[in-house]
């Protein structure tokens, strides 16, 4: 006999009946199922194989806990691994298949890893970083074959087609939990005027209690609270969303799956959307998990929290077994009971303690349950699935006292008490405490604020407790937020039939084993990581008896449950191991996620093209529009080289440089930085920031500027233009700009508050051109009006105002490619025309745009470092430039760059490098003399590299040991990655025009 | 004569997408017209070194970091404690007001090219806003003629409440695009109209 649904009864809607596969096999539900129950109800008994042992498992709890039923959902791009079967709505058309299995989990070749069970213990793989074999090579050998043997499901490679977002909400009161103690928690705070936002992740409100069967006292309950809370307009209610994250200042982490119970959501609808939630009050009503006892077979398909069987009884309607053995230490395995017996179930109950109230063993004798005090189950036994269980009698510690005897079934129903759902609490950096009269871990009240525990998760006594916690919570965190309307009286809470989570005190019994402390069988304590007993005994006699070791050595608690039917009876065996109390053993840590989260919904739409935002100069579209390739330069999109007739990147930037040597280019260069200094003290900033004296450019003229860091290494260059009195124009590399922004803001805000000055990002207000090239002046005398662009009037380093169109520009004299050249800047909104303007007047010079790799290349030819050689590790000696501080003022880097691993002469230090054959240097590639062996990290690196149409031949620039004493030195480019050693001949890094006749004709 | 062109002009074509609703887009996505834009900023001294300016503009004190103020000649933010942003003012009236300032006391600076306006209103605009931003929009801690410096997709922008259904983004242009293109996906859920300028 396997499970079967019921003709009547339980919360699904047998008027929309629902087809489903799982391994290809058809699988009927109903609305309202979830896949674990349609599973159930379809007889459906293997639904997994286990992490490690690949032993056959079936549906074991009804929740997020679920250790065993994992299985691959959906196809296509949709496939989704490791999903709880519990926790899948089930709906028309769903595909669920199994994973971890060959060919299948009903018949798993890889079960044959149970021969091996003696020689993969816990630990055994650390085990084989360390021997037998010295070395690392005999881990290197088994980690294959030990990770295609273990594991759970496989993600796939192919794009989700789906979307997801990301939101925030905030809230006054966040309660946690659609629970009895979680709804009157909201309706308080409702009542009390407080914003609440009630979180459940069940599709449906009502927690524990829609496992009561249908038509009870609580069903009356909850249909009174759910309309007065609907009445509370500032309820909001989310369902089918969890609380997966609790962080500081009242801060959570949300996914609200809207689409995941149906094959696939609506055209422009998101699956999953990840909301950062900030509360002022939270209430945690999380309710708490039931735990299972452990005994020989205890992993066994049939073998079941006792809890979930009464919710598959009674919101599902489906029995999961005709003859059923419930095993007990607490009363609340009572209620089960009876319900499987008054379904029609062979129930025996066996109940580990003795002396209980005649009153309640009447009453479960009544409903038909056979009662046996003082035994458990010390064995379930079957091939494939539970098909009888020993049942012995036991004492106070779970050792048996007598013989067992056999008892038929095909369910064993297990209740080893309950332990609170605490984690989004202790998360918090709290650790809880061991009660021993509840025999769990419970949270400290008000140990953690803003969060408030109430119900289940703070192990109230039972039903009516909860209630009255939740109100109480609602109406505490309403009033923290300062809401001050009356909350009105509670919601008396439902009687339940019998057994309450704690109502009574339960017996501290959860491993069920032989007279001499064994258990008969594998007794498995995570049956998720296939972590048994014996496991943690060889941990602990090799010497793992911290929890935290323990956990670790033997994975136990690890994984997609994250130990939530196992970590407490992990931390009662390590307990009992070293001969102290359960709570001295304390917890491991509790992090987020709760429950596991969807990588698609942290990442929200933030993928493919919106991975980052991208930013554009106002003449992006006409760069596309010609035939530009576009490249990233960090975020912006910037045009690379603009291709001739099928020319490839080397022909078309060769072409391009060489056109700006002989005519005229333009290259819109908007992306370098470009920052606003202004105030009375505005030089005093310059001065400071720069290595260079900045007190006597005048207005209207332009400055060359080094910047170092602190530790007086290179941080950035660009020239800056004074503009008026106060009044700078600074420009910074495109890659530096927010970092020099960035600096000069915390220098003037936190170590200058002395100066006034003021720094404003003005890179958006201003597109800007370079125009180079030997007709660069022509050109622009003939479209820029009202201004004297002539060799006298605008020498290099001034600048002039004009218009282009009727735009205000301004044209500073400056060259970065080493050939006359100006930089045009134009309010951005004006930019495109202005570009236009000029690309019309350019005809009659053969004016053509180049792109940055072009741009590249000139400054190479003219010795000019960029980025490569800002490269984070160069200071101003290695670069050359150990002439331009000024000896008259600190600035920063200014006692640093002294230091004496900055002076020493043996540093690299930037020469010019003429490539001997047709192929150039790759930059990166080491430097080595012509003679001796290749070793190490060479004398130097090759920082920047072209093909220089104006020496028709590769250059690059490196830096190198002593370089500036080893011109027309020979040395040696070694390029390891593609293996090619190349020779060059050392030169100065200024290949061409050195003297700056061009740039200052 | 080179015409002020909107980054926008190209994406922000009119007409409705998304998942409308039969009844009618929930969202109204448009472009704004930022006629100007000024910073003024100043130090220690800042309150009584604008006062003539502020005066001469229609505003008086320096007004707070949440509220826009206006007045018949422009649109006040005040960014820092020594910062504002001027909106749609005359320039050149803004430029003489500026001069009422002493001497060294007070920096302008022209933004006008430099951001742009995209408008959202609808009933669903807070909701979509929620989608781009941390900030809390409930009118009682967002109230009409409030404004926030905050971030959309890692872009730094100001949004400005005009009404509880409406609302203004400040958006850097270079970046326009991009966040345009954020918020249009995430308002296709919903459903969007693109008004024209």
């Amino acid at each position: 006999m396997t499970g079967r649904r019921l003709e009547t009864g339980g919360r699904i809607d047998r008027s929309r009946p629902l087809s489903m596969t799982f391994d290809g096999r058809r699988v009927e539900g109903f609305a309202g199922d979830m896949l674990a129950s349609a599973l159930l109800a379809s007889g459906e008994t293997i639904v997994a194989r286990s992490f490690k042992y690949h032993r056959p498992r079936g549906v074991y709890s009804a929740g997020v806990e679920e250790p065993n039923a994992l299985v691959h959902l959906r196809d296509d791009g949709r496939q989704e691994p490791n999903a709880r079967a519990t926790m899948v709505e089930a709906f028309d058309g769903l595909i669920a298949t199994g994973q971890n299995a060959w060919p299948n989990v009903r018949w798993d070749l890889q079960g044959a890893n149970r021969f091996l069970a003696p020689f993969i213990g816990a630990g055994f793989y650390y085990k084989t970083f360390i021997g037998p074999i010295r070395g690392t090579g005999f881990w290197m050998f088994c980690e294959r074959f030990i990770r295609r043997a273990a594991g759970m499901g496989r993600a796939v490679t192919l794009d989700d087609p789906d979307r997801y977002e990301q939101a925030n909400l905030h809230c006054d009161v966040l309660v946690i939990g659609g629970g009895p103690a979680g709804l009157s928690a909201a309706l308080a705070a409702g009542r009390a005027g407080a914003d609440v936002l009630l979180v459940e992740q069940d599709a449906e409100l009502g927690g524990s209690l829609l496992s009561e069967p249908v038509g009870s006292a609580t069903d009356a309950w909850l249909n009174t609270i759910a309309p007065d809370i609907d009445a509370q307009h500032n309820v909001r209610v989310m369902r089918r969303s969890t609380v997966f994250g609790a962080y500081d200042h009242g801060t959570y982490g949300l996914v609200e799956r809207l689409w995941d119970h149906d094959v696939r959501p609506p055209e422009d609808q998101p699956r999953q959307r990840f909301a950062t939630v900030r509360a002022k009050q939270a209430v945690l009503a999380s309710g708490a998990i039931e735990q299972p006892l452990v005994f020989g077979g205890n992993d066994k398909p049939g073998v079941m929290l006792a809890g979930a069987v009464r919710t598959y009884l009674n919101r599902y309607s489906v029995l999961p077994g005709s003859r059923i053995v419930v095993a007990t230490n607490n009363d609340s395995a009572y209620a089960p009971a009876l319900d499987l017996a008054n379904a029609g179930a062979d129930v025996v109950l066996a109940d580990a303690r003795t002396g209980l109230p005649e009153s309640l063993l009447e009453n479960t004798r009544n409903g038909g349950v056979e009662v046996r005090l003082g035994h458990s189950v010390v064995q379930a036994k079957g091939r494939g699935r539970v098909q009888s269980a020993q049942i012995a009698a036991v004492d106070g510690a779970g050792l048996m006292a007598g013989p067992a005897t056999s008892v038929p079934c095909d369910v064993i129903a297990v209740s080893g008490g309950w332990q609170p759902a605490l984690h989004l609490w202790s998360q918090r950096q709290q650790k809880p405490v061991f009660d021993s009269e509840k025999h769990c871990f419970v949270p400290i009240a008000d140990a953690a604020p803003p969060m408030i525990c109430a119900g289940g998760v703070m192990a109230a006594s039972g039903l009516e407790e909860a209630v009255g916690q939740g109100f109480s919570a609602g109406v505490h965190a309403a009033d923290q937020t300062g809401a001050t309307r009356d909350a009105g009286s509670i919601l008396t809470a439902p009687s339940v039939s019998v057994g309450d989570d704690w109502t009574r005190e339960i017996a501290p019994v959860r491993f069920i084993v032989d007279a001499n402390g064994k258990p008969k069988g594998k007794a498995f304590v995570d049956l998720q990581h296939d972590v048994t007993t014996a496991d943690l005994d060889l941990a602990y006699r090799e010497g793992y008896e911290a929890a935290e070791h323990a956990k670790r050595y033997t994975t136990a608690g690890m994984a997609t449950d994250q130990g939530k039917t196992s970590g407490v009876n992990t931390l009662a065996q390590l307990a009992a191991l070293r001969d102290v109390a359960i709570g001295e053993i304390g917890t491991t840590t509790f992090r987020p996620p709760y429950t596991p989260v969807n990588i698609g919904a942290l990442a929200g739409a933030e993928t493919g093209p919106h991975f980052q935002p991208t930013r554009l100069t106002a003449v992006d579209q006409w760069h596309r529009d010609n035939g530009a390739v576009m490249t990233e330069a960090g975020a912006w999109m910037r045009p690379w080289y603009y291709p001739q007739m099928g020319e490839d990147l080397r022909a078309a930037y060769i072409r391009e440089a060489g056109h700006v040597r002989q005519h005229v280019g333009i290259i819109d260069v908007s992306t370098l930085g470009k920052i606003a200094v202004q105030g009375p003290d505005a030089a005093e900033f310059l001065n400071r920031v720069y290595i260079n004296g900045w007190k006597t450019l005048a207005v209207g003229r332009l400055r060359y500027g080094v910047m170092l860091r602190d530790d007086g290494i290179v941080f950035d260059d660009g020239a800056t233009a004074r503009l008026g009195e106060y009044d700078y124009f600074m420009s910074t590399t495109t890659a530096n700009a927010a970092g020099v922004l960035s600096v000069a803001e915390k220098l003037l805000q936190t170590e200058w508050t002395d100066l006034e000055a003021h720094v404003t990002s003005i890179t958006d207000q201003w597109a800007a051109f370079a125009v180079a090239g030997p007709k660069s002046r022509d050109l622009l005398a003939a479209v820029v009006e009202g201004t004297d662009l002539s060799r006298e009037a605008l020498p290099n380093n001034y600048f002039a105002h004009g218009s282009v169109e009727g735009a205000t520009v301004r044209v500073h004299r400056m060259s970065y490619s080493g050939e006359l050249a100006y930089e045009v800047y134009v309010p951005a909104l004006r930019g495109l025309d202005v570009w236009q303007a000029l690309i019309a007047a350019g005809e009659e010079f053969d004016l053509r745009p180049y792109g940055t790799e072009a741009m590249g290349a000139l400054r190479i030819e003219k010795g000019h470092v960029a980025g490569p050689e800002l490269d984070g590790r160069t200071c101003l000696g290695d670069l050359q430039l150990g002439g331009l501080p000024s000896k008259k003022k600190p600035f920063v880097g200014s006692v640093l760059r002294q230091c004496p691993a900055l002076v020493d002469e043996q540093r690299p230090t930037l020469v010019g490098l003429e490539i001997d054959g047709e192929t150039g240097a790759t930059p990166g590639s080491l430097l080595f003399a012509e003679q001796g062996p290749m070793e190490g990290h060479g004398e130097g690196w090759v920082s920047s590299t072209t093909y220089s149409p104006a020496l028709g031949k590769n250059v690059a620039l490196g830096l190198l040991k002593n370089g500036p004493n080893r011109m027309g030195e020979t040395v040696r480019v070694a390029n390891f990655f593609g293996d090619r050693v190349l020779t060059a001949t050392v030169t100065s890094h200024h290949f061409f025009d050195p003297d700056g006749e061009r740039q200052n004709g | 004569m080179a015409e002020v062109r909107s980054p926008l002009q190209e994406v922000a074509r009119p007409g409705e997408y998304g998942a409308i609703d039969p009844s009618g887009a929930k969202l109204i996505l448009s472009q704004q017209t930022l006629t100007s834009l000024w910073q003024i900023a100043g130090w220690g001294d800042f309150a009584q070194a604008a006062e003539s300016t502020l005066d001469e503009l229609g505003l008086s004190g320096l007004g707070d970091y949440r509220a826009v103020r206006s007045s018949s000649a422009v649109q006040c933010y005040r960014i820092a404690p020594d910062k504002m942003w001027l909106r749609d003012c005359d320039t050149e009236f803004l430029t003489t007001a500026i001069t009422k300032a002493p001497a060294g006391r007070l920096t302008s600076l022209d933004l006008s090219h430099s951001r742009v306006v995209i408008g959202i209103s609808g009933v669903g605009s807070s909701e979509l806003l929620a989608k781009l931003m941390s900030i809390d929009l409930s009118l009682s801690s967002f109230p009409a003629d409030s404004f926030a410096q905050t971030g959309i997709h890692h872009v730094a922008v100001m949004i400005h409440r005009l009404a509880e259904d409406q609302f203004e983004l400040l958006v850097p242009v270079t970046w326009a695009v991009s966040v345009w293109d954020w918020t249009c996906l995430h308002a296709e859920p919903m459903g969007y109209r693109v008004e024209a300028p």
